[in-house]
């Protein structure tokens, strides 16, 4: 008999790294929840898809229609075995200039949010008694960024959300883990002039940035049975960033 | 099947409790199994059963068998 295929629903998938992920695991199977807050951008990336590829437009920071979305998704796939929670916005601003807006924008999107859908994603993995949940941190969240102190701090308080679902719910078999990208070539990093990524690439051992490919390669092991004993952690995709 | 024991057969298999257990004095965390894990299943048991979606703050006050099946009520949920 064929099992019944898998299903995720991955925030922020109608681009970067959430549509590299969702390109993966329709690869590998699964049932995939397209997800951005343009419904038309994600009707036509579903489009793109194939039929395995399911529309669920909401906005990440409506909690309720994230709740009612994650609900609606399940209903219609019968199960829900993986959020993959990559919305998520970038913006600086130096010391000094930090308005109130660009606080409460970046901690609505990248904390309020992975918070709210992660609890939603809970509440429909409950029943199965497993699933994997996979929230992104930034190495600005680890190590710090110059002209960043609210984008790395909502990315750093990730890693906290992390680790306190990952022992609230591992007793019921839901694992969560976090990525941390390094720098990688996608629309997020689009505003950094030429001259920085050649210094961001000089920086990185590897001598390069990364793909949004190379980190969907980590979250399709994060959602898959091989991380199975893998839950509370943050790995790094970053070329080496880290040691310089 | 009237609503009371629907909810009395959702409670029992979320929180994973004999057929005959009485579960209809049962408040948030008097037993081992209703903790907050435990809470998300019986939401999601309940839901199923009754075709309905709590709200947040449904979910925080849906602490105890009466107050689901007031719950319940207010819906306009009614026996089949």
């Amino acid at each position: 008999m064929t099992p019944e295929p898998r299903a995720v629903l991955i925030t922020g998938s109608t681009r970067g790294i959430g549509r590299a992920s969702a390109e993966a695991l329709l690869e590998d199977g699964w049932i995939v929840g397209i997800n951005g807050r343009d419904a038309a951008a994600v009707d036509a990336v579903v489009a793109e898809l194939g039929e395995n590829a399911v529309p669920v437009p909401f906005d990440v920071t409506d909690a309720a229609a994230a709740l009612s979305a994650i609900a609606g998704f399940r209903k219609q796939a019968g199960r829900v075995d993986a959020l993959v929670h990559a919305a998520g916005i970038l913006k600086s601003s130096p010391v000094g200039l930090i308005g109130d807006e660009l606080v409460g924008e970046l901690l609505s999107v990248n904390v309020a949010a992975a918070i709210t859908t992660s609890q939603a994603a809970v509440r429909a993995m409950a029943r199965g008694g497993n699933g994997s949940i996979v929230l992104f941190g930034s190495v600005a969240g680890e190590d710090g960024s110059s002209g960043q102190a609210v984008y790395s701090a909502t990315k750093a308080a990730v890693g906290g959300i992390v680790r306190s679902l990952a022992k609230e719910v591992g007793p019921r078999g839901i694992r969560v883990n976090g990525v941390v990208p390094g720098i990688i070539d996608t629309d997020m990093n689009a505003d950094l002039p030429a001259e920085r990524k050649e210094e961001l690439a000089a920086a990185t051992p590897l001598r390069r940035l990364g793909t949004a490919e190379e980190v969907a390669s980590l979250v399709r092991f994060l959602v898959s049975d091989a991380s199975r004993f893998i839950t509370g952690t943050m790995i790094r995709v970053d070329g080496g960033l880290h040691l310089s | 099947m009237t609503v009371a024991n629907r909810l009395q057969s959702a409670f029992r298999v979320a929180l994973e409790l004999p057929e005959d257990a009485d579960v209809t004095e049962l408040k948030y965390r008097d037993i081992e199994q209703w903790d907050s894990i435990g809470h998300m299943t019986l939401v999601a048991e309940i839901e199923n059963e009754f075709d309905v979606m709590f709200s947040t703050e449904e979910v925080v006050n849906l602490s105890s068998y009466t107050a689901a099946l007031d719950m319940l009520r207010e819906r306009g949920v009614s026996d089949s």
